[in-house]
């Protein structure tokens, strides 16, 4: 039988057509990859870059190559950048570390953007000297850091509970300390509210209050007008023992405010102010 | 014309690069601008851009025969073939997508390869080309190089109004009288159109 050279040539052309699709997607997937990703040589030379990259260096994509990156920073976010890489390919190790980005601004007003870096060595053929490079933008993460070392900070009782009647995540270190029975800072995250709050052998709850911070345990199925219904029922005041102070110490008193987060109308989270005697809230 | 070191310096060899390199050239130019229908398709040598990524696409094919190979690659960015695409397929600029220019891209490597056969064959040598690939540029940087101590890489750049697609030929030569019969090649003799015919049929491009 002849060798049918057309049949074979048209499923040549047909494996190749596929692989060609299959890597059309790849590079796609890296083109759209939500940070900026780079390959470079040891220069800082970009051999290949994505559209976040792009967008970060104001190119279209296909200007970003050739273009060297580190002459593409500020002065001292190349001068880092710079280091960064020749470690990462001198120790054949990844390396990260966080730049901002754009002029330094002397009054401190304007926000400078903050990217991470990391830089890996393209290990399949160490000969070419290529380094990976990504890049995400850290700003809004590092801002919300900031506020939560402030927040964290303010002398005032605060704490979120889960709709389960936990501890939540969030909690002030004063508060922490506040309900220490020796005002050392303790783990509250997970706890439930009796161990820390609502103390039965310090406090008599009337059998409207004890019904509603027994509602705190399924406060997920709740609206806000059932949460405004279960927050007035809670008690408005409690006692806590006083560090140091003997057993027959009456404690000292705290009052209570309860403020409800919602997500489409359910409560995803109470937080819990709590102020000493006689400061009032509201 | 760029020859690799530890490539031979033997003057027939020279000969025969300088040759291929006038092969390379004159297909290049001439179905380029037959493909695309246009005038005033100049082409011109460069010296070697290193390491740089030459452009966003790539369409390579291999024309090979015993004891040699042609590596044949045309590096372009999408921007300058916009006009080009325009012309040919009656759209609009932002109608223009970067599969037209891969598809296009390839074809003119595949007609070149396909000339280029016709024209060994004409000078006695056999060849068989390839499927032409269309892939990124940067996947040109896994692909530099060979081991072969024969070898030359030639550079040129097909320019036409704002359009500019640099072409890169490696050859590689295993037996060194595998290409003896391109030391008479000459450019300008006039081939049979069906040579052409023939060898695209053959390929079934």
């Amino acid at each position: 039988m002849e060798f049918d050279y057309r049949a074979f040539l048209h499923a040549n052309a047909r494996v190749m057509e596929m692989l060609e699709t299959a890597k059309s997607h790849a590079d796609t997937m890296i083109d759209r990859l939500p940070a900026c990703l780079a390959v470079v040589d040891e220069n800082g030379v970009i051999l290949r870059g994505n559209e976040e990259l792009a967008k970060l260096l104001q190119l279209s994509m296909e200007a970003t190559t050739n273009k060297n990156l580190l002459q593409m920073l500020n002065a001292e976010s190349s001068a880092q950048l710079s280091a960064a890489l020749q470690t990462s390919m001198r120790e054949q190790k990844t390396v990260q570390l966080e730049i901002p980005l754009g002029e330094r601004d002397p009054s401190e007003k304007a926000i400078r953007p903050i990217y991470r870096w990391s830089l890996s060595p393209y290990s399949d053929q160490p000969e070419l000297k290529l380094t990976s490079i990504l890049a995400s933008d850290v700003t809004a993460l590092r801002q919300m850091e900031r506020r939560s070392v402030i927040l964290n900070d303010l002398p005032l009782g605060l704490l979120s509970l889960t709709p389960q009647g936990k501890v939540g995540e969030f909690y002030t270190v004063y508060t922490a300390k506040l309900l220490s029975s020796d005002f050392s800072h303790q783990e509250l995250e997970g706890k439930t509210v009796k161990e820390v709050l609502f103390l039965e052998d310090r406090n008599l709850f009337t059998q409207e209050e004890t019904d509603a911070i027994q509602k705190l345990w399924s406060l997920g199925q709740c609206d806000s007008k059932g949460f405004e219904d279960v927050a007035r029922a809670l008690p408005k005041m409690v006692h806590l023992p006083r560090p140091g102070a003997e057993a027959k110490d009456p404690g000292r008193s705290v009052r209570l405010h309860y403020q409800g987060v919602f997500a489409n109308d359910r409560v995803t989270q109470v937080l819990v102010i709590i102020l000493p005697v006689p400061l009032t809230f509201g | 014309m760029n020859t690799t070191a530890g490539s031979s310096q033997n003057p027939k060899i020279l000969k025969i690069f300088e040759n291929l390199r006038l092969m390379l050239k004159k297909h290049s130019r001439e179905q380029f601008a037959g493909f695309f229908n246009v005038e005033g398709v100049t082409i011109q040598d460069i010296p070697s851009q290193g390491n740089k990524v030459l452009g966003h696409i790539l369409s390579s094919i291999l024309v090979q025969g015993m004891g040699f190979r042609i590596t044949l690659k045309y590096h372009s960015d999408l921007a300058p073939m916009v006009p080009l695409c325009v012309k040919n397929m009656q759209v609009n600029p932002d109608q223009v997508k970067e599969r037209m220019i891969r598809d296009f891209l390839r074809e003119v490597a595949n007609l070149v390869a396909g000339a280029m056969r016709a024209d060994l064959g004409r000078n006695s040598v056999d060849a068989g080309i390839s499927l032409p690939m269309s892939t990124r540029g940067f996947d040109e940087v896994f692909f530099r190089g060979t081991s072969q101590r024969i070898s030359t890489t030639q550079t040129c750049e097909i320019l036409w109004e704002s359009t500019r697609v640099v072409v890169t030929q490696l050859v590689e030569i295993s037996e060194e009288s595998s290409l003896d019969a391109m030391q008479t090649y000459d450019p300008n003799a006039k081939g049979n159109a069906d040579d052409i015919f023939e060898t695209l049929m053959t390929t079934g491009a």
